[in-house]
């Protein structure tokens, strides 16, 4: 079978496992195949279970023989960030502190994939506990841009990108704090999204921040990622957060809103000083494409934008450092075997298994809630500065369908080349806004760089209004060849 | 911001994480330029604006029942702890 399935639409997938083209063990063996052939260049995967994942694809095989498949989705293959909790399956979120731990359960997501006949492939590369936009926060690799494999891929769902883009898996899951799926989408050309805040529930995603914390998928059309975000949106009991609202059939949405001429947001905020020449035309170029199509285009002002960096860091580093007070060396595999005590535990374990950038995200998180500090910078102000943001959005939308943005400033930059912290967060500028107000956005590739690096362009909704992002990218998508280009590797 | 108020040796003790002296110049350089840089928030004016703390504010929380239901087997969770013994999480003595 040609690794060229790889590449194709959801659908072409869903349509050969339907006529009997190929079986989903074919399909299966196609990635893994793939992935052996990547993978020295790409590093996208952290872990894989060949015998499990193809005894999953032979119990599809098996279902669809007797007529019993659980879903059209039976029998496809999808990539896992190693966030998601599967049930036996190591999940060590980039980190030595969870080197050796085994998911004892299935997270949520990972069920509704199973209950659908899914077949998940692998463990995900990604930033120490979803910390980073780079993938050079992972305690094991960096990621490679399979565009330019000196390249950072983006992050923190790095590997998640990184496979979908160079066709070792035709889809994957991921998680979006400030910018974690939209942002690699970007840099790697591949369709990204961030459902509203709830519409996916986290149980058994490990926690990061847990007010931002938000489930998506990377695909490579528009239209698959509206599949399989089907099957994750919906309420569950096992997460308090997870909104009660129904879920719209997305794909029915989307046919319906086919031709229709929305009214997209253009705020000149994200157009300034900062933006790459080259990105700017792209997204400038696509603006007019949906001018042309007679789209209402309308200049709008999000004055928060500036704020959304400080705030961000203030409220997911606070978040952070409480919830990764659990990794104590009590419960999570390892234990440091020099301590005595039980300070000595606690201290000697985290200092020698939590990588720097957590660390400092911990220090960061602890300084904004430590006394004194309370009330100037988290609660008195950061939390306010949200409000204000989310308020703006809010505005915004009064008088626009949807809002139009680059996805990030730059194309991917060279591995090693943001040489301080502070560089790399000042990256997340055009997507953390958007997690503080727990909106839905997307990322299209939209272009490329003279020297052929990916351009993303950010689609931003309403709350819990996915269909209207997703009809106004396919509108895109359906026009345009960029999501057909095949990596050179 | 003022830089003296970066005391790395308290939030260290807070996060119980040990650093090198060599460390602990680095990262307090990092969470200074970190916090200058959050120091914008500073000149906003939030005055009446409620704290959001949450983008879930207007929905409303999914409640199961109050019920007992089976969770992940003993010897599963078991398996990712450092040390067990007689089925009980082994740890340092306390008192």
């Amino acid at each position: 079978m040609k690794e060229e399935i790889l590449f194709q639409p959801l659908k072409d997938l869903i349509d050969g496992l339907s006529e009997k083209r190929f079986s989903s063990v074919e399909l299966t063996q196609t990635c893994i195949d793939r992935t052996q052939a990547c993978e020295p260049k790409i590093k996208a995967f952290l872990s894989f279970d060949r015998e499990k994942t193809l005894a999953e694809a032979r119990a599809s095989d098996e279902r669809r023989s007797k007529g019993q498949t659980l879903s059209e989705l039976d029998g496809i293959p999808i990539g896992l960030k190693d966030i998601f909790s599967e049930k036996g399956q190591p999940l060590t979120c980039a980190s030595r502190m969870l080197e050796h731990y085994v998911s004892p359960y299935d997270a949520t997501v990972v069920s509704r994939l199973k209950a659908s006949g899914m077949v998940c492939w692998g463990r995900l590369n990604m930033d120490e506990f979803a910390m980073g936009s780079t993938s050079e926060n992972s305690a094991f690799h960096v990621t490679c841009n399979p565009w330019d494999v000196t390249r950072i891929p983006g992050g923190s769902s790095s590997g998640s990108a990184a496979a979908v883009a160079a066709g070792e898996v035709p889809l994957a899951l991921g998680t979006d704090t400030g910018g974690s799926i939209r942002q690699p989408a970007a840099l790697c050309g591949v369709v990204g999204i961030k459902p509203t805040y709830g519409r996916v529930s986290r149980y058994g995603i490990v926690a990061f921040a847990s007010s931002l914390d938000q489930a998506g998928v990377f695909t490579r059309t528009v239209s698959g990622a509206a599949q399989i975000l089907q099957i994750l949106c919906g309420p569950d009991l096992k997460d308090a957060t997870s909104a009660r609202r129904p879920v719209p059939d997305f794909c029915a949405e989307m046919q319906k809103n086919v031709g229709r001429r929305w009214k997209l947001g253009v705020p000149e905020e994200y157009f300034r000083e900062g933006l790459d020449s080259e990105v700017k035309q792209s997204i400038e170029a696509a603006i007019d494409f949906y001018k042309r199509q007679g789209y209402l285009i309308q200049p709008i002002q999000l004055q928060t934008l500036e704020y959304g960096i400080p705030a961000y860091y203030v409220i997911a580093s606070a978040e952070a450092s409480s919830n990764l007070a659990r990794y104590d060396g009590i419960r999570y595999t390892y234990r440091s075997p020099s301590a005595k005590t039980v300070e000595e535990v606690f201290a000697r374990s985290r200092s020698e298994r939590l990588g720097p950038e957590v660390k400092r995200r911990i220090l960061l998180g602890l300084y904004v809630l430590s006394s004194g500090k309370y009330d100037s910078y988290f609660y008195d102000k950061a939390q306010k500065v949200r409000r204000l943001i989310y308020d703006d959005f809010q505005k915004a939308f009064q008088s626009v369908d949807a809002i139009v943005t680059p996805t990030s400033p730059t194309v991917a930059t060279k591995i090693g080349e943001k040489s301080t912290p502070l560089s790399v967060y000042l990256s997340d500028i055009y997507t953390v806004s958007v997690s503080l107000a727990g909106l839905p956005a997307l990322s299209i590739p939209c272009g490329f760089t003279a020297s052929k690096l990916p351009i993303g362009l950010q689609l931003i909704g309403k709350p819990f209004e996915e269909s209207t992002i997703l009809s106004i990218a396919e509108a895109f998508e359906s026009q345009h060849d960029y999501w057909q280009q095949k990596p050179p590797l | 911001m003022d830089s003296s108020k970066v005391d790395i040796d308290q939030l260290a003790r807070f996060a119980c994480i040990r650093f090198t002296e060599e460390e602990k110049a680095v990262f307090s350089r990092q969470l200074q330029e970190t916090m200058d840089c959050c120091s914008k928030l500073e000149a906003i004016n939030v005055e009446g604006v409620e704290p959001m703390i949450h983008a879930f504010t207007q929905e409303e929380n999914v409640w199961g029942a109050d019920e007992p239901k089976p969770c992940a087997p003993m010897e599963m969770l078991a398996k990712n702890a450092p040390e067990m013994k007689e089925g009980q999480l082994v740890v340092p003595k306390i008192l």
